[in-house]
């Protein structure tokens, strides 16, 4: 039986923090907006004030266990809900009339895509930070967020926690999910206060402007604050604070608990760290040698300055741009394109597959090859000094297989819209790894009013897939998860 | 080394001598077009041969040592090799060609992918077109059926280079020797060539165009004598066919055998006999409709082509009746998605196999159960059969490694300046040896366009691809070297 | 010495029965009355029925007046238990045998912890045994003693023709101012006497004074041998498998090791890097073969049946490989050894009870010692007051049979023994023995006086 008071309460909060946290928005809105958007950031956030907090008032009582199943149900609604409370500023705005594409930017904010229909320099600046509010809150996780606050939920976090979790966890750093919750936002908000300091003390980033870049990166969501993307600053501070920021928020937060305790060594022995900063590295000299072979910037450095900060861009699934790529050479293209099946790493707040899984099927094809030579072999596979289990790899084979499939699907709905190719694929991989960008068409600061309202709902459901690593949609989508054994 | 030097060469030598034998029927061919110039370019291939391969016969010393798997991987890779190389000869002392394209013409033909990089087909004699259809039909039937007549010779059980050569997870068997099966998938395999040819012939195809085109059919090649591939023809009746050989060459062979003795049941039983043909008809529906509602034809006409392409793709065979990149891009969608799937296993179709595709799906609904219920025990099953752990591994391993091969092929093939769409699918069509791809390699262009290197290295795919990856790929682990490890 | 000893096991009884050799009151304690109804008719020793674990038992066998504990029973864990409470309670000196391979890494932490004086793993002894033959067999010239002075080379007989045929009366013409103290013939090693001939196919432990020795070793030198081991195939998973394999594939060997079991395959395959875990039947030659038997340059057999190792040892040697290494846990079949043409065969009780004997017999008499191919023992000791073995020209001591004096450092100076070599207190007397042996042996060393026997 599916426990849906509890499943409500947590909605509720939910909700409730949602309204929260659209009032500094409302503030910036007060201040440089017109009242049409001020007032929409009000009723919005008075909306869901009372929704929330009436509900919670409501359910207050209940309590008992949450199962699997409900754990995968509060997590698929929970960012649902968010996403449609969250469309509530756009829609009464009337900045964006139709419903869909509130929703869509609303998704697009809470699972840090970063995505957005419409030209960022028209949009009211309220709007905007609301929207980098949302991508802050989706970073990290909104469930996690309330775990933290409210440990009351925590009672059953183990479970809520497991169906939102980024990439497969082998170890919790505490013995609470509440405590776990906590250092985990802890070590975000720290990122985000030292990144705001270091954009607006040192540079001539307006408040407004380094708020919403350190939003947007901390959170890999990639939001421009101009249309023009960062190319509009052309400062190479920023651009590497920006890269920085995203690389640090797209490596596993439980490495910097380690560090916390001074277990230095442990991370620097990190296997899919390692990795990670190897094809940061591998693909940027690619990219670099190959801009500069076609002549594309003049110097090797300038190639690789660009390079460099696209791939880290592309690898943490933010989506940031410096630069319009899709004049590069052919190759460079490719191998962004293919960077946005990678991701970054676990328990981190990218998207995208996940190093690990690539370092766990790499070692499953290893092992395949061993096997045909020697067909009574038996090997483990082992990351690092851990040897994984039989279980874990097969969901993470499984994963793999389901995340393709996916694409594949996607590929074809997307299709019917009837742009080329190029520009199809680009657009899937984009939303499912929810980095944004895109390819052809697309363009680096294209916008998604390409597609029909359908199809941008149909968007949605794969951005929201992409953040909730898949199976958490797909069972609400199969007869298992409704039938009551 | 410690690899089976005798049971190697051994292999190599028939293999001489019979590819020797096969360069030599071509010269009829030339005879009844009277193409006299033509004559020198296959003796001169052929003499050599048979007598490489006599003197190699002759020349090693017997052993009686086993061959092991090591010298089955060994023996399979070079005899592929070696027969591309025997096979460029004609092409090299009769054309202009340079050995890089002739080489890639010759992977192309006995890998049965059906890429050319030909751009006037028309303009080349008969004898040269007919012997490059002609590695079509050899290479279908697998340099390990010619086995047939060297087995006994060679008093090896056999098994061990099989195991390397045979595509798929399911392997019936027919008849309990070896060679007996053989000669049943021969029977089965000339039945399908001499029927076609004979229904071409009905439909007013030359003896030469009938021949030559069920080659490519029935091997699932896609190689044609005319640049309009099979658009030349411009008829209903030829169209059909060849879809429906199409279809019936890329169905296990071995449920033919079945049928003999059982009837239709045989095929009603095989689940992946019914997936392929559900893929078949509800991808032939989605795309006749979509053409129909973009007005590209009248249904009838929409139904036909799709039909055919739709054939011609999942088979790999690579026959187009009209340049489908110029298709809506749902259809081309579509289309690409049929890339994936490929042939059924035992049948003369590349790709990743259909039974692994049903695979897939089965395991990626597995995964979905077990994320729902942790302690549940579930199998993968295939009609009445549970597959092992050791299958699904295996097949979960390949599928990785082939999307692997697929997507960092690409990258190489755009680092020679082509773009996303067409480096992607242009390894997709060879390592699935498919043929045509979209865009730069849509069935109205041609590979003549890459650059020398970029030539061999898709040589190089076709190749493993038709070997099934592991194959070849093993060639190049420390791990097959150094038995030790 | 009081001795008691926990858990009539087969280490236990060994243990028991060369203690007896050297005159020490021995006590068992064990719960299976029967075993210890057999016991006491065919030994001289106490029993007690009783779970050693109760520290009442131990308090009322007054522990605190015994010398030595060795808990010996079946589990890790209770041995330590009883040594520490035996401790806790006076025993002087305690000593727990640990298999595990899960308390390898912490023995010493073991040791502190629970006041452990010493821990014995007799699967990880033998797999030290083995590993020094295999990998050190020939560093045995880098002398582990104390002078510096003298050095032990083990020669290959055939590489000096005009020894062959010799009896070893006669050798001291050809070997001058050496002394041969052991000789390995077919895997089995025997100290030899004044009428042992040398054959061709036999290795010679050879003593002396370390510059003769240094010239003899770089003409006999056997070249090629030395530190080729680049594959070695071990069959059985067991913990005697599971160390090998490790310590092998530290040193950088290539290790295929051979498991019948599928689960302890995979807890192999999780334990161990760099080695080749294959899952079948070590007994199905084809098997063997197809992972390339003929190429080994070693063949361990480590299954828990001694049948089968010693089979699958003779296949091995029969496919020409140069060492072959069988384990034997049964004393009758060490017998059969010679005649079976294995390279060596080692019994991990003879050897773990080498290890607790010399720790029993104290450190402060033995300086050092080594053990030659899992089978004899060099030591070093210091000739002590009132020993047996004092005063007395070497050919009158009638040393029994498996030992050997091998030489002697008086002062600074280095005496390669004859017959008429007299031994005196304060000598630094270099030994080799069979581990057979080591209890008369220990008698040789009591200081309680002359000998009764030998007058």
């Amino acid at each position: 039986m599916l426990n849906w008071k509890v499943i409500f309460k947590i909605l509720s909060a939910i909700i409730f923090i949602v309204g929260i946290s659209m009032l500094p928005s409302w503030f910036v809105a007060f201040q440089s907006d017109g009242f049409l958007v001020q007032e929409a950031l009000l009723r919005s956030s008075l909306i869901c004030l009372l929704f929330g907090g009436g509900g919670y008032l409501l359910f207050r009582q209940s309590d008992g266990t949450l199962h699997l199943r409900d754990g995968y149900l509060v997590v698929a609604l929970s960012w649902i809900v968010a996403s449609l409370f969250g469309a509530l500023p756009y829609w009464l705005s009337s900045d964006l009339a139709h419903p869909i594409d509130a929703f869509f930017e609303s998704v697009a904010g809470f699972t840090t895509t970063g995505s957005t229909i419409r030209n960022v320099d028209l949009m009211p600046r309220g709007l905007l930070f609301w929207k980098a509010t949302s991508n802050w809150l989706g970073g990290m996780g909104i469930l996690v967020f309330a775990i933290s606050l409210l440990p009351a939920l925590g009672i059953n976090g183990q479970t809520i926690v497991r169906a939102e979790a980024p990439g497969p966890t082998f170890e919790k750093m505490t013995a609470r999910v509440s405590s776990s919750t906590k250092i985990l936002y802890g070590t975000y908000i720290t990122f985000t206060l030292l990144e705001f300091c270091l954009l607006y003390f040192f540079t001539e980033m307006d408040g407004f402007d380094s708020i919403i870049n350190t939003f947007g990166s901390v959170s890999t969501g990639g939001l421009f604050a101009h249309t023009k993307g960062l190319a509009f600053y052309d400062s190479i501070y920023i651009e590497t604070v920006i890269a920085l920021f995203c690389f640090l928020s797209s490596v596993s937060f439980l490495l910097y608990f380690l560090l916390l305790q001074g277990k230095w060594r442990e991370v620097l022995k990190n296997t899919e760290l390692r990795v990670f900063i190897l094809l940061i590295l591998g693909a940027s000299l690619l990219i670099a040698t190959n801009l500069f072979l076609t002549q594309t910037y003049d110097t090797w450095i300038s190639g690789f300055r660009h390079g460099f900060f696209q791939v880290v861009s592309f690898l943490s699934t933010s989506g940031y741009v410096i630069t319009d790529f899709t004049k590069w050479p052919h190759m460079s293209q490719t191998l962004l394109f293919l960077l946005l099946f990678v991701g970054g790493c676990a328990s981190s707040t990218s998207g995208s597959m996940k190093v690990i899984r690539i370092i766990v099927s790499f070692k499953i094809v290893g092992r395949m090859f061993f096997k045909r030579l020697h067909p009574s072999g038996i090997t483990a596979i082992k990351v690092g000094d851990k040897s994984i289990p039989a279980e874990t790899v097969s969901r993470i084979a499984s994963f793999m297989m389901l995340y393709f499939m996916v694409y594949i699907l996607s590929l074809a709905i997307l299709s019917l819209q009837n742009l080329d190719m190029e520009t199809t694929m680009g657009v899937a991989a984009g939303c499912l790894s929810n980095t944004g960008l895109g390819f052809g068409e697309m363009g680096a600061t294209g916008n998604y009013s390409m597609f029909n309202p359908g199809l941008r709902l149909y968007l949605c459901a794969m951005m929201l897939m992409g953040r909730l690593e898949i199976f958490t949609i797909f069972l609400l989508f199969t007869p298992t998860f409704w039938r009551n054994k | 080394m410690g690899f089976n030097r005798y049971a190697i060469f051994q292999m190599l030598g028939k293999v001489l001598i019979l590819t020797g034998i096969a360069t030599s029927v071509p010269i009829l061919v030339a005879k009844v077009y009277g193409e006299v110039e033509m004559y020198s370019a296959f003796y001169l291939t052929a003499i050599p041969s048979v007598l490489l391969g006599l003197l190699i016969q002759l020349g090693m010393p017997p052993s009686s040592k086993a061959i092991r798997i090591r010298d089955g991987f060994l023996v399979v890779a070079s005899v592929w090799i070696l027969v591309t190389l025997v096979g460029s000869m004609p092409f090299l002392l009769s054309t202009h060609m340079s050995f890089p394209d002739a080489f890639f013409e010759m992977a192309s033909g006995f890998s049965t992918t059906g890429a050319s990089i030909l751009t006037d087909i028309e303009s080349l004699p008969y004898s040269i077109l007919f012997w490059r259809s002609f590695t079509h039909w050899l290479g279908g039937l697998g340099i390990v059926i010619f086995a047939i007549a060297l087995m006994p010779q060679l008093n090896i059980g056999g098994y061990n280079i099989l195991r390397a050569e045979t595509p798929g997870p399911t392997y019936e068997k027919i008849s309990p020797k070896f060679k007996g099966q053989s000669r049943i998938l021969f029977f089965i395999y000339m039945g399908l060539t001499l029927s076609e040819t004979l229904l071409l012939r009905l439909g007013g195809l030359s003896w030469f165009d009938a021949l030559v085109h069920t080659f490519g059919t029935v091997a699932t090649g896609g190689f044609s004598t005319y640049n309009a591939s099979l658009g030349y023809f411009q008829s209903t009746y030829v169209s059909l066919i060849v879809t429906l050989f199409m279809v019936l060459s890329a169905l296990n062979f071995t449920l033919y055998y079945a049928s003999i003795k059982r009837g239709l049941n045989g095929f009603l039983k095989d689940s992946e006999f019914k997936f392929y043909l559900l893929v078949i008809l509800v991808a032939t529906l989605f795309i006749s409709v979509d053409l129909f509602r973009m007005n590209y034809y009248s249904y009838g006409i929409a139904l036909r082509e799709s039909a055919f392409q739709v054939a011609s793709i999942i088979t790999t065979t690579g026959y187009a009746t009209v340049n489908y990149d110029l298709w809506p891009t749902f259809s081309k969608a579509l289309l690409f998605g049929l890339m994936l799937v490929g042939g059924c296993s035992g049948s003369t179709g590349g790709g990743l196999k259909a039974i692994r595709a049903l695979i897939i799906l089965r395991f990626i609904r597995r995964g979905m159960i077990t994320r729902l219920h942790p302690n549940a025990v579930c199998s993968v099953r295939l009609g009445e059969r549970s597959l092992s752990g050791d299958v699904i591994t295996s097949v979960a391993a390949f599928s990785l490694l082939y999307i692997t091969t697929v997507l960092l092929s690409g990258l190489v093939i755009s680092g020679d300046g082509h773009n996303m769409v067409t480096s992607l699918t242009a390894a997709l069509a060879c390592v699935g040896n498919i043929g045509p791809g979209f865009s730069g390699v849509g069935p109205s262009m041609n590979y003549s366009v890459f650059s020398d290197p970029i030539k061999i290295f898709m040589a190089f795919l076709m190749l493993a691809g038709r070997l099934e990856l592991f194959t070849l790929f093993m060639l190049f682990t420390p791990r097959f070297w150094n038995r030790d490890r | 010495m009081k001795i008691a000893i926990a858990g009539a096991g087969k280490l236990g009884m060994k243990v028991t029965e060369a203690l007896l050799g050297g005159d020490h009151s021995v006590t068992v304690i064990d719960k299976d009355e029967e075993i210890l109804a057999k016991l006491s008719s065919q030994m001289d020793v106490m029993t007690v029925h009783a779970n050693a674990k109760q520290k009442s038992v131990l308090e009322d066998l007054n522990i605190s007046s015994y010398d030595y504990l060795l808990a010996t029973t079946d589990k890790d864990e209770k041995n330590i238990i009883i040594a520490s409470i035996a401790k806790k309670l006076g025993c002087s000196m305690v000593i727990a045998r640990v298999r595990g391979p899960e308390h390898m890494n912490q023995f010493d932490f073991i040791k502190e912890t629970f006041h452990v004086d010493s821990i014995v793993n007799p699967d990880l002894a033998i797999t030290m045994e083995i590993y020094k033959y295999l990998v050190e067999k020939y560093t045995l010239s880098n002398g582990i003693f104390t002078s510096g002075k003298i050095a032990i080379i083990e020669m290959a007989a055939f590489k000096m023709p005009s020894i062959v045929g010799v009896p070893m009366t006669e050798i001291g013409h050809h070997l001058k101012h050496m002394l041969v103290i052991g000789i390995s013939r077919n895997g089995k090693v025997i100290i030899p006497h004044g009428k042992t001939v040398v054959q061709e196919e036999d290795f010679l432990y050879v003593v002396g004074e370390k510059n003769p020795i240094m010239e003899l070793d770089a003409k006999v030198h056997l070249k090629g041998k030395y530190n080729d081991l680049q594959r070695v195939m071990i069959i059985g998973g067991g913990k005697t498998g599971l160390y090998l394999a490790q310590k092998l594939s530290e040193f950088g060997i290539a290790v295929k090791i051979i498991e019948v079991s599928k689960e302890r395959c995979h807890y192999l395959a999780t334990h161990l890097d760099d080695v080749m875990v294959l899952h079948g039947d070590g007994t199905d030659t084809a098997f063997l073969e197809s992972e390339n038997l003929d190429e080994m340059d070693a063949f361990v057999t480590t299954t828990g049946y001694d049948e089968e190792n010693l089979l699958l040892a003779l296949m091995a040697k029969q496919k020409g490989i140069e060492d072959v290494i069988a384990k034997i846990s049964r004393e009758s079949y060490s017998g059969l050894i010679e005649k079976m043409g294995v390279d060596m065969v080692l019994n991990p009780l003879n050897i773990t009870a080498s290890n607790i004997l010399r720790f029993i017999q104290g450190s402060k008499r033995i300086l050092s010692s080594q053990l030659i191919q899992g089978q004899a023992e060099i030591m070093e000791i210091v000739a002590g007051h009132h020993m047996a073995i004092l005063d007395t020209p070497l050919q009158e001591l009638n040393l029994p049979d498996g030992t050997i004096i091998a030489a002697i450092h008086r002062g600074t100076n280095v005496i390669i023994p004859k017959g008429d070599t007299k031994i005196i207190e304060g000598d630094r007397v270099l030994i080799m023995c069979l581990l057979s042996e080591l209890s008369t042996l220990e008698k040789l060393m009591r200081s309680t006086g002359r000998l009764g026997i030998f007058g």
